[in-house]
């Protein structure tokens, strides 16, 4: 059988379902919102890539209602009034294209994290309906199908794996490294080299990476990266089996009265009503939209949005929780010659503080969930880095009083920072809904996402800074700074949609269909419980590429 | 699509062209700066650090900015509507003929209304955006301000096909 299976979205969640489906001679057809951005229309254009609204939609047009906790309660303020933009790569390729690429897997144990650490008051904490064991496998096809790069050295948390080191080697690297492993040795840390999903060496039409040093934020011009449209979309459409239809915002699934999944409607580039068909829907608009999407697709037969019999759409939401610091590196610090390494641009540092994944701590109760640090340079954009300079405590600076300070901080130092990640304890006031009064420049109504996060969160997220923060001190960082607090990296989204054997607490099963929708299945990063204290973007590629097999095990290879 | 109509109207229109600069006008402006120049000029003067707002054409940037129709009017009136307010509070001809020290002290009063706070912050970020901006963007001529601060550029650098708003046509076409 040769069946029509239709993707909506095509970033991290979207890529290798659209691979391994049109590898294997099934018709897939792909409905992106964003605009067909090719890796020739990319560049190091800092105008293009922050300043202005090129990759994601303008909030005139579509935003996003913020229920965020102030005080006692929450206060509810749309992104247009706000001025807080939360997309994230509206383009082909989702958001993967804009990432840096720092790729963790999950830990054993934060599958079953329920099991593993006892509940949390106030925190929906379950176990996963696989184990690490299960994801194993893809986690491992990622490494080569995406591509990544980097060194398996032995720690406490590293993960069971089924190859002994990565397809490629690491990438080059600034002497900072070096300098955070000695720092780490001397304070009896474990600094552990960062995987990263970025093609050391090329692959097929990819080229190796250029250390362009502009990556986070900027596409990738030699296809280094991993982004779901130059690792994957761009071989399945090479097969012939795959259409993409770019600008195309699906707004509505229909049913056909009997819970089976019929068409998807979509707004195409002329704002025209157009219609797709299909015997299997995949839904990967990344985590928010994606709820909103099942929860604006209510019909007679499902009246409170799609696979939502169970009020479970949107609910427990969740992002990467914890906190950033940074120091200055001063070059007058160090020889000259570690000087000019240090300032060299480009290279990576690719490292990360991994002893406390997991905390035994009388002062927080014993045994409990922890978190890593990765260790980042300041991005180089150079705008973005100089309106962080504009204030001094809050108050406006100019004069030459500022282009000292700019000097100062171009040319004498470098910033070396760190990024904490920690679990975000799904809970009842982290959720989608549909805003009931705020539409987009379709008429439809928007995401409402209410952002309450648990103090539990802040308090890990604390402990593991302070440790970071001692590293930045040893590898000789000067005014070093740090803070952690509840407002959420909207970059890293999942949950809304999580998977489990219980119809009643869980929207889709353990192969993320939709409990209540037989042809339904969701694969961003939605179906997570639970995020673990990693970044998301492996994760969602790996269980991407599961839900392929059993797409596969469920249709059959049309090829065969 | 609205964005690309816009995109297509904005293409032809001469702001970029109103933006290109030769050394004559560079020269011409150090002698006498216009009261919008001096604003500019007082928060990120020309010194021993290094070149100033005029030598990054910031005004003109400025300028450029205020005519692109796909930034959000409210925005661009926000900007626009500060001039004004400046210009209704005080002696335009008088600042221009002002020295620093006279200057600082208007600028410190302006810093010290509730519109003046946030509409300085405002055009200074818009001042780094032409000191820093690709020169391409007719801010940052002959790559002054990333000279200044050393820094390295990106590669491959924007072309006109795919620079800020052309890119929307580009994609639309290909
Ligand atoms: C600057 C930046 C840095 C990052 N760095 C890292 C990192 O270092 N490590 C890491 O692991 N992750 C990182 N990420 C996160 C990573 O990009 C995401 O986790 C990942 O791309 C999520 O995949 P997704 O499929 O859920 O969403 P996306 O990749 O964003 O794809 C969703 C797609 O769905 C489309 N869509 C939405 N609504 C509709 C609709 N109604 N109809 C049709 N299409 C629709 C969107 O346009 C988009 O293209 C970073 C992200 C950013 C922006
Ligand atoms: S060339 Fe390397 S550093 Fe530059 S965007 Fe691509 S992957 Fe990132």
């Amino acid at each position: 059988m040769k069946a029509r299976i239709c993707v909506i979205g095509s970033g991290a969640g979207a890529g290798p379902i659209i691979s391994e489906m049109s590898k294997a001679g099934h018709e897939v057809i792909v409905l992106e919102k964003g605009p067909w951005i090719k890796t020739e229309h990319f560049s190091k254009d800092e105008m293009v890539a922050t300043r202005r609204s090129v990759y994601t939609p303008d909030l005139r047009d579509e935003r996003h209602v913020l229920n965020r906790p102030k005080g006692d309660g929450f206060e509810a303020k749309n992104t247009y009034d706000i001025g807080k933009d939360i997309w994230q790569g509206n383009v082909v390729g989702g958001s993967s294209n804009f990432m840096s690429g720092y790729f963790h897997r999950m830990k054993p144990k934060d599958f079953k994290l329920l099991s593993s650490y006892g509940p949390t008051e106030g925190a929906n904490i379950v176990d996963w309906p696989i184990s690490y064991e299960d994801m194993e496998p893809y986690y491992t096809k990622v490494e080569t199908e995406v591509g990544i790069s980097g060194r398996a050295v032995n720690h406490p948390f590293l993960e069971e794996r089924s190859t002994e080191d990565y397809p490629y080697p690491p990438l080059a690297e600034n002497i900072v490294a070096k300098k955070l492993d000695a720092a780490g040795k001397e304070l009896g840390y474990n600094l552990v080299p960062v995987p990263r999903a970025i093609l050391s060496r090329s692959k097929e039409d990819r080229s190796a990476c250029y250390m362009s040093n502009y990556c986070g934020s900027f596409g990738c011009s030699s296809d280094a990266k991993g982004s779901s449209r130059a690792a994957l979309i761009n071989g399945a459409l090479a097969t012939g089996n795959c259409e993409l239809i770019p600008n195309a915002k699906v707004f509505h699934l229909e049913t056909n009265g009997k819970g089976k999944l019929v068409k998807a409607w979509y707004y195409d580039g002329e704002e025209k009503k157009q219609s797709v068909e299909a015997d299997i829907f995949v839904v990967a608009c990344q985590a928010i939209e994606s709820s909103r999407l099942l929860l604006m697709s209510k019909n007679k037969e499902f009246e409170h949005g799609l696979a939502n019999n169970y009020d479970q759409v949107g609910k427990n939401l969740v992002f990467s929780a914890g906190g950033v610091g940074s120091c200055n590196l001063f070059y007058s610090d160090f020889s000259e010659d570690d000087a000019f390494k240090l300032a060299l641009p480009g290279l990576f540092i690719n490292r990360a503080l991994y002893d406390w994944y997991e905390i035994d701590d009388p002062d927080l109760g014993g045994k409990v969930k922890g978190g890593l640090a990765d260790f980042v340079w300041e991005h180089a954009n150079p705008i973005t880095k100089a309106v962080k300079l504009k204030k001094d405590n809050g108050k406006l600076i100019w004069g030459s009083e500022l282009k000292k300070k700019m000097k100062a901080h171009f040319t004498e130092q470098r910033m070396l920072k760190f990024e904490v990640f920690v679990d975000w304890n799904p809970n009842d006031n982290c959720h989608v809904s549909l805003a009931k009064k705020v539409k987009d420049k379709w008429n439809d109504p928007v995401a409402n996402v209410k952002l309450g996060f648990h103090d539990q969160d802040i308090k890990i997220g604390r402990y593991v800074s302070q440790k970071a923060v001692e590293v930045l001190k040893q590898v000789g960082g000067k005014n070093v700074s740090w803070g952690v607090g509840g407002n959420p990296p909207f970059n890293l989204q999942a949950g809304g949609c999580r998977f489990g054997t219980d119809p009643k607490t869980s929207v889709l099963d353990a192969n993320c269909r939709a409990h209540d929708v037989d042809n339904l299945y969701v694969t961003d990063g939605s179906f997570m419980p639970t995020g673990g204290s990693v970044t998301f973007t492996w994760t969602i590629y790996a269980n991407s590429f599961r839900v392929a097999d059993h797409l596969l095990e469920r249709l059959g290879t049309a090829n065969a | 699509m609205q964005r690309v109509l816009l995109t297509g109207v904005a293409a032809q229109l001469p702001w970029l062209m109103a933006c290109t600069h030769d050394s004559k006008d560079k020269a011409d402006a150090s002698l006498k700066l216009t009261w919008k120049q001096a604003i500019l000029d007082q928060l990120i003067p020309a010194d021993q650090y290094g070149p100033g707002a005029v030598d990054f054409l910031a005004d003109k940037y400025i300028d450029w900015y205020l005519q692109d129709e796909l930034i959000d009017p409210s925005d661009r009136d926000y900007v626009a509507n500060g001039f004004k307010k400046f210009e209704d509070q005080f002696d335009t001809k008088q600042f221009e003929s002002m020295n620093a020290s006279e200057r600082e002290t208007i600028i410190r009063k302006t810093y010290e209304t509730s519109w003046g706070k946030s509409w300085l912050s405002r055009i200074m970020t818009l001042s780094f955006e032409a000191m820093l901006t690709h020169p391409i963007y007719n801010g940052n001529p002959e790559r002054i301000g990333w000279k200044w601060l050393d820094h390295t550029p990106g590669q491959p650098e924007p072309s006109q096909k795919i620079m800020y708003p052309n890119i929307f046509s580009t994609i639309n076409e290909s």
